[in-house]
C-alpha cells in the first residue's frame, strides 16, 4: 500500500516538474534563450513503460553558455533564487547552478558533468541533434537518442555507488537501446572528451561493464573520476576537484577554499549556521573540528579509488 | 448522433501507475487522482468517446447495472467539465 501511495506521490511531483519546465523554457524562448530539457522526462518517457514510476524532483535545463547570464535573470524574473548563494566559483558546481522557488526545482546547466571540451563546444555538439517532446501541457527540446545515451552513462560516473537511479536508467538503456546508437554516443563522447568517464560511467556496474568493451572504450580513469564511481564521501571529492584544477595556483585556491569555506558554503551545508552571525562564527570553529572527524573517511576513499581501476 | 467529448490535451497531462491515473490540472496546477472506474475509462476520454460507450465500458469490466453505470458516467463527465478538461472534438 505504501509503495502504491509513493509511487502515485512521486508521479504527481514528476507531473508538476513538467509543467513548470514548460514554463521555464517558454519562458527562455521568449527571452531569447533556447533550452533543451535533460534527464527527468526525457528519460521517463523514453526508457519506461507507461505504468512504472520512474521519479524526479527537478528540471535539468541546458542553456548555451553565452546566454546562461540571461538565463538566470529569466529565472529570477519567474520568482526562483538561486538555491545557494554566496559561494565562490571554487565551491560551486562548474556545470550547473540550482534554483528554487518553493517546492519547484530548476537545475541550470552551462555545460553536462564528464564533458572535457568548453561549454560552448559543448553546447554544439550535444544539441546538434534534438527531438521534440510533449510534456505538461506543452513541448519541450530533448537531446537526441545518442546524446541522452551518453548522458546517462555519464550520468552513471557522476554519481557513482551513491545513488540508485543513474545505474537503473543506465542498465536500462543499454538493455533497450540498439547498438548503433550506443556507438555513436562514443563517437560523441570522443568529440566531447568524455570518453573516460563515459567508460566508468558503463563500467560501474556489471550489467553494463561489457558494453564499454564492445565500443572499444579505453580502460583506466583518473582519479576524479574513481573517487566519483566509488561512492566516495562528498569531501573526499574534493580531492578530485583539486586534482582536476589546472596548474598550481588553481589547486592551492580549491584546497584553501575548501578548509576555509564561504559563509555561504557553510549555510547551505549546516542549517544551525543559518541564524545569524554568531551561529555562523561558531559553525567556523566547528568546521576544522568536523573536517578532522571526517578525515579517516576521506582518506579511506581516497584509499580505494587510487587502488581502484574503474576501467580494469 | 451521439455526442463525443474527448479529455482536453492542452489542459491535462496524465500518467498510468500502478494501474490508476495520476493526473495534473496545467491551469489549476492541482493533481487530480482518478478512482478504478474513472482509470478504466480514461483511455476512451483520451482518443474520444461517447458516454454510451463509456456506459458500456463500466457495465462490461464490473457487471455494473446500465442506468447505475450511466449515473457514474454522468458524474465523472460533470467532474471533468467542470474543471474544464473536457471538449467535443
Amino acid at each position: 500500500m505504501l509503495d502504491v501511495v509513493n509511487a502515485r506521490t512521486m508521479t504527481a511531483r514528476a507531473l508538476q516538474v513538467d509543467r513548470v519546465a514548460v514554463e521555464v523554457v517558454g519562458a527562455l524562448a521568449a527571452d531569447g534563450v533556447r533550452a533543451v530539457l535533460l534527464k527527468g522526462a526525457a528519460i521517463a518517457t523514453w526508457l519506461y513503460d507507461e505504468g512504472a514510476c520512474r521519479p524526479y524532483g527537478d528540471a535539468d535545463l541546458l542553456v548555451a553558455p553565452a546566454y546562461f547570464g540571461p538565463a538566470e535573470r529569466t529565472l529570477t524574473g519567474l520568482g526562483f533564487v538561486l538555491k545557494q548563494a554566496g559561494l565562490s566559483p571554487v565551491e560551486e558546481t562548474p556545470h550547473a547552478r540550482l534554483w528554487v522557488r518553493g517546492t519547484d526545482m530548476v537545475d541550470l546547466h552551462r555545460t553536462v558533468w564528464g564533458v572535457g571540451v568548453d561549454p560552448a563546444s559543448a553546447w554544439t555538439v550535444l544539441t546538434a541533434e534534438t527531438e521534440v517532446l510533449r510534456i505538461g501541457g506543452g513541448t519541450v527540446e530533448v537531446l537526441g537518442h545518442p546524446a541522452r545515451a551518453l548522458h546517462l552513462a555519464l550520468h552513471a560516473a557522476q554519481h557513482g555507488g551513491r545513488e540508485v537511479k543513474p545505474r537503473e536508467d543506465l542498465e536500462r538503456a543499454t538493455a533497450l537501446l540498439p547498438f548503433d546508437t550506443w556507438q555513436r554516443a562514443a563517437v560523441l563522447a570522443r568529440s566531447l572528451g568524455a570518453v573516460q568517464p563515459m567508460a566508468a560511467g558503463l563500467r560501474s556496474t556489471p550489467a553494463t561493464a561489457s558494453l564499454a568493451d564492445q565500443l572499444g572504450l579505453e580502460a583506466g580513469a583518473p582519479l576524479w573520476i574513481r573517487l566519483r564511481v566509488g561512492a566516495a564521501f562528498t569531501d573526499a571529492l574534493v580531492i578530485g576537484k583539486i586534482v582536476q584544477a589546472r596548474g598550481l595556483k588553481a589547486k592551492v585556491a580549491t584546497a584553501v577554499r575548501y578548509l576555509v569555506p564561504t559563509p555561504g558554503r557553510l549555510r547551505g551545508r549546516y542549517h544551525f549556521a543559518r541564524r545569524g552571525p554568531v551561529a555562523l562564527g561558531a559553525t567556523y570553529l566547528w568546521w576544522p573540528i568536523s573536517f578532522a572527524g571526517r578525515l579517516p573517511r576521506i582518506l579511506a576513499d581516497i584509499r580505494r579509488a587510487t587502488k581502484r581501476d574503474a576501467g580494469a | 448522433m451521439p455526442e463525443t467529448v474527448q479529455l482536453r490535451r492542452s489542459a491535462i497531462e496524465w500518467r498510468v501507475v500502478e494501474g490508476e491515473v495520476v493526473a495534473l490540472d496545467v491551469a489549476r496546477s492541482e493533481y487530480v487522482l482518478i478512482n478504478r472506474s474513472g482509470t478504466a475509462l480514461w483511455d476512451l476520454l483520451a482518443e474520444g468517446s461517447t458516454p454510451e460507450a463509456l456506459v458500456d465500458r463500466l457495465v462490461d469490466r464490473y457487471g455494473l447495472r446500465p442506468e447505475v453505470a450511466a449515473a457514474d458516467v454522468d458524474a465523472f463527465l460533470g467532474v471533468l467539465a467542470a474543471r474544464q478538461l473536457l471538449e467535443r472534438p
